[in-house]
Parts: structure tokens; sequence; C-alpha cells
């Protein structure tokens, strides 16, 4: 609580600030231009691009396909065993391709963790809206509901709701969806409760803008920048998480390429092949932390405030 | 004060029967019945009336969780389908075995993650800041599974330091505790090391190092004291996702604590045991936020408490 307190003050000076800079803070080339300032973040980017590049176009970039293995070739080691048969990462239990696999495997990552956060952040953001301006009673309830929801054991509950509607891509999404609007519900809801009362607000009320008009015109602009932050660093928990349910077999269905679910696969043969279980986890790790770096530019560029992000 | 405590539980107990009444309604609606389950071979008509009579299953959905409320609040979660025992037991009987993991694994956290914040946030831009940096990145960026699977192939596969799984002996416990505390470690040497950083230009520090205090003294007296709260309070936080965490870790390393017995449960659709988990785990995570807002007070007489 304390640090988005003392935070809270902070904006009237900090808008002020980025107008007297000149250009136009907030705006999307100047804020890539800002990410893009800091290695880490440039290296990052260039990263996620290659990725989802990959992950398009995995059909021709894959060098084998990604399901159907040979199986006197096994668990062979990463490396060149045949001059016509390459397998740079190795091959799992079933003799499959892991590179090709993994390169396919970005694909449920990517969909799953993009389409989530999409999801969640724009229930999260209408929440927030309808919380912080209706208030009293809605606000109420929906801030009882998140604070419920905070305390729910998030793995048991993505188990159950998976449990309940099976194994698959779109009830991945659901569950990250039902279980990740808190987060941008509160930002918004937060934002909204100290611009309601600024008085460029109650001016543009005093001229008889409606609600919808103010939400629209002034409160949306100012929780762009939060938001994006968010989704941000929201979009490489989700990634971890579906690939931490598809470990436990709650995920995707095994017939579709999953880095969790080559996890689960490589386990059983952390003794013989280490290879099946360590080459997925890297690919996994290699995203997220792109991400990450992104994200923190991204926070630093957009919101200073958000540190404990 | 005693005011406070007594909202601050007034809500606790609002959000418990939040969490109740979702976990209720949720199990309730997963397609597959437990006695299908019970008894695999079928049972006649007749006879499985009455075992849902038995269990109470045929009543309507509102009747169940009152009565399973009214039996709640009297320290009975119902019995566990599968073990024919009280579930709220068999959960009891497996928190101290999670218990141990998530102590474990919060004192190396803070072991850890605090000496490091500090240090980075003191030598600033050093060597030691960055390489914290880098490693904490990393850290956030790495899942709790393949953590625990690699140090597995490292330690207990190659070098052969540790068990692969089990909870045998004290040494049992390293690996598992270590891939728990991973994620926590990196958030918090990150999160010190920012507070930290923002307290050391405060013009307090300034003084006092003015006046000639020595450097250890302004860091412990005056900059921890000050710029520990925010990390105390993620840690209350993290102790929710410490618990959340060791369903996957002890599925990792067949560790016998409440997440395996909760995975387990699901799978075969024991309700009362999932139900008597997430409570006691709600239940445990609103105690210890309670007592880190009473912290503060310790930490920092100025805070009022609302």
């Amino acid at each position: 609580m304390g640090s988005a307190e003392r935070g809270a003050g902070m904006t009237a000076e900090d808008t002020m600030r980025r107008v007297g800079h000149g250009q136009t803070p907030g705006s999307p080339g100047w804020t890539l231009r800002r990410v893009l300032r800091r290695p880490s973040a440039a290296v990052g980017l260039l990263v996620l691009l290659a990725v989802i590049a990959c992950a398009l176009a995995a059909p021709w970039v894959a060098p084998q396909h990604p399901t159907r293995g040979r199986i006197d070739r096994r668990l062979q080691p990463p490396g060149i065993a045949e001059a016509h048969r390459i397998n740079l990462l190795g091959t799992d239990p079933l003799g499959r391709d892991v590179l090709s696999r993994i390169i396919f495997g970005a694909r449920v990552s990517l969909i799953v963790g993009i389409s989530a956060v999409f999801g969640a952040g724009v229930l999260g953001t209408v929440l927030g809206l309808v919380s912080g301006y209706a208030g009293r009673i809605t606000d109420t309830v929906v801030m009882r509901v998140a604070d419920v929801q905070l305390a729910f054991p998030f793995v048991l509950l993505a188990l159950a709701i998976v449990a309940i509607l099976g194994p698959g891509v779109g009830n991945l999404i659901i569950v990250f969806v039902v279980t990740g609007w808190v987060v941008f519900a509160r930002i918004v809801r937060g934002q909204v409760l100290q611009i309601r009362e600024r008085e460029f607000v109650q001016a543009s009320r005093g001229l008889g803008a409606s609600d919808a008009r103010v939400v629209v015109r002034h409160v949306l602009p100012n929780v762009t920048g939060p938001l994006i932050v968010v989704a941000s660093f929201e979009l490489a928990k989700v990634i971890i998480w579906e690939a931490s349910l598809s470990f436990l077999g709650l995920g995707v269905p095994p017939t579709i390429p999953s880095w969790g679910a080559m996890l689960s696969d490589g386990r059983q043969y952390v003794d013989t092949a280490w290879w099946v279980a360590t080459f997925p986890g890297v690919a996994l790790m290699v995203v997220v932390l792109s991400i990450n770096a992104v994200g923190d530019a991204l926070r630093d560029a957009l919101d200073p405030r958000l540190q404990h992000l | 004060m005693g005011a406070y405590i007594a909202r601050r539980l007034a809500h606790a107990i609002f959000v418990l029967i939040g969490v109740s009444i979702v976990v209720f309604i949720v199990l309730r609606v997963i397609p597959g019945d437990p006695i299908s389950l019970m008894f695999p071979e079928g049972l006649s008509p007749e006879r499985l009336r009455q075992a849902r009579a038995e269990l109470g299953l045929d009543a309507p959905l509102y009747k169940q969780y009152a009565i399973f409320l009214a039996h709640a609040v009297r320290g009975n979660l119902g019995n566990s389908f599968r073990y024919q025992r009280p579930a709220l037991d068999l959960v009891l009987e497996r928190l101290p075995v999670t218990g141990q993991l998530a102590v474990a694994a919060l004192v190396i956290t803070m072991a850890v993650g605090i000496p490091l914040g500090v240090l980075a946030a003191a030598r600033r831009g050093g060597l030691l800041d960055v390489l914290t940096m880098f490693m904490a990145s990393v850290g956030q960026s790495m899942p709790t599974f393949w953590l625990g699977i690699m140090l597995i192939v490292i330690f207990a596969v190659a070098l052969r330091w540790f068990p692969t799984s089990g909870r045998e002996s004290p040494v049992h416990l390293v690996l598992p505790a270590v891939t728990l505390s991973g994620f926590s470690i990196a958030l918090t040497s990150r999160l010190t090391r920012a507070a930290i950083r923002e307290v050391l230009a405060e013009d307090y520090v300034r003084t006092a190092r003015a006046k000639g205090v020595h450097e250890r003294a302004v860091l412990v007296r005056h900059v921890l004291r000050n710029g520990i709260i925010p990390v105390v309070t993620v840690l209350g936080l993290q102790v929710g996702a410490l618990l959340g965490g060791a369903v996957i870790t002890e599925t990792v390393f067949a560790w016998p604590g409440m997440g395996l017995l909760a995975i387990q449960a699901i799978y075969t659709r024991d309700y009362n045991i999932v139900q008597a988990v997430v409570l006691l785990s709600a239940f445990v995570f609103l105690v210890v936020n309670l007592c880190v807002d009473l912290f503060y007070l310790v930490l920092d007489p100025r805070i009022r408490l609302e």
C-alpha cells in the first residue's frame, strides 16, 4: 500500500514535467525511442520479433515435422549424426526433433499469452472503470471479489477451472482471463479515483460532458501507460503459467506441441537425456526474459511510479 | 488498534466466505461424479441413489452449501470420499509438510534476497549490483518447475549431491526449498535494492553521514529500517505465492505436502479435500497479511492504521 499511496500525489507534477519536454510524451514513437535507448530492451524486442516471426512461419522454418517422429531415432543427443537428418537440439522419447517442436511450441505460448492478457486487460479495465466511476455498492462488490480472488490460491483455481472445462487452448485463455483481470482493475480504479476529482474533469463535467465522454476523453488516456506496462509483465506471467499447467497435464492437449508439455515429457528422462527437458525451458526463459526487459523499459518510459511491478 | 484488528478480522471472514462459495460452486460444476470414481465398476440405480443421499449429494446446491457452512464453522469440512476420513484432518496432517518447505524457502529468500539487495544498492553500479540485477531478471523469468528440473539434472543426477525426490531426511529439503525460493529471491533482491536506493537519497541519510556516522550504522539504522517496509509487504504477499508455488514444487520433487494432496484430490474429484486445502491456504494467507500490517507499527510508529 505504502508505495502506491506515496506515488499518488505525484501525478500532477509528473504530467507537467512530461508536457514540458516539448515532444509528445507517451506517443508510440516517443515510447519506442525511449525503450530502444536501453540495450537490454532493444535486444529483448529483437528476440521477441524473431520468436514471433518463427512462430508465424513455423511450417517453413522448422527443420522437421513437429509431431511425426522416427522411433529408430528416439532420444538422440544434440548434434549432427547423419548428414541428411540433423537434430540440432536432439530428439525426444518418440524420435521427434526437439528444435522443431520448440518452434511450433512458441505458437501456443504466444497465442495463449497474448489473447489472455488482452482479454484480462479489457475485462479488468471495464470493471476498474465501472468500479471507480460508479462508486459505492458496485465498487465494494468488485473490490471484494478482487480480494477473494487474491486470497484464492491461483494454481488451484486454475486447475479447478481446467478440470471443469477440459484441457484446450481456448479453455486456458479463459482461465487466465478469469484469474488475471484483478491487477488491471486495481490499476484502472486507482487512476479513476484520482482523476475523477481533478479540476479538468470537474470542468469538463461542468460544461455538460457525459460520463461516457469523461471516461473516453480523460480517464482512458491517463491509464493507457500503466495498462501497457502491467500488460507486459502479465504476458510474461501468463506464458510461465501456461507452461506450468501444461506441465501438470492440464494445459493444451498432448497432441499440440507446447513447451510445458515438452518439459513434462523430458522430466522422466533427466538422467539419460537431459536435452529433452532443458531446451524448451531455455526457450521459455529467453522469451520471458525478453518480455521483462521490454517491460522494464516501458515502465521507466511510461510510468516510473510503478516500481513495485 | 483494537477496532482496527476487529475490522480486519471481519474483512478476513468475509473473504473466507467468498472463497468458500467460489470453491464450493466451482467444484460442484465439475463434470464427473465422485461416486462413479469411487465405484468404477458401477452401482445399481437403487444403491447409487442411496450412496448419493449418504454423501448429501442429492440436495439442492444452496442447501448443500448451507449444511457445509454450518459444519465448517464447527471445524468440520466433511469426509474425504476416497480416504473415508475427515478432510480437515488429512489436510492438517500435510500442512506441516508444506509449511516446512514454505518456511525454508522464506528463510532462504530473506537470507539471500535482502542482503543482496542492500549491497547492490550500496555499491550502486558496481559489479555486484550488475550481477545481482542480472540474476534477478533471470530468476524472475524462470518457471519454478523448470528450475526444479534443472537442479535435479545438475545436483541430483550429475553431481549426486542431493536426492531427486522424497522426504526421508533433511537433505531432501534442500533442492525443493531452493526451487521454491528462486522467484522470491529474485523479486526480493530487486525490490530491496529499489527501496534502499530511494532511502539513500533522503536528506536524513545525508545528515547522518555529514555528522560522521559510520557507513554501516547509516545503512542498518537509518536506511534499512526505513527501506524495509515495502519489502515486508511483498514478503507477506509472497506467502500466498509460496503456497501456490508449492503445488508445482511438490509435484516435481514428490514432496508429500498439501499441494500434492490437492492435485491428487482434483484428479479424483475428492471435493472436500480440495475445499479444505483452498480454505486453509486462504486462511493462512489472510492471517499472514494481517500480521504484516501489524508489523508496520513496530517498524514505523508514524504509520496510523485506518
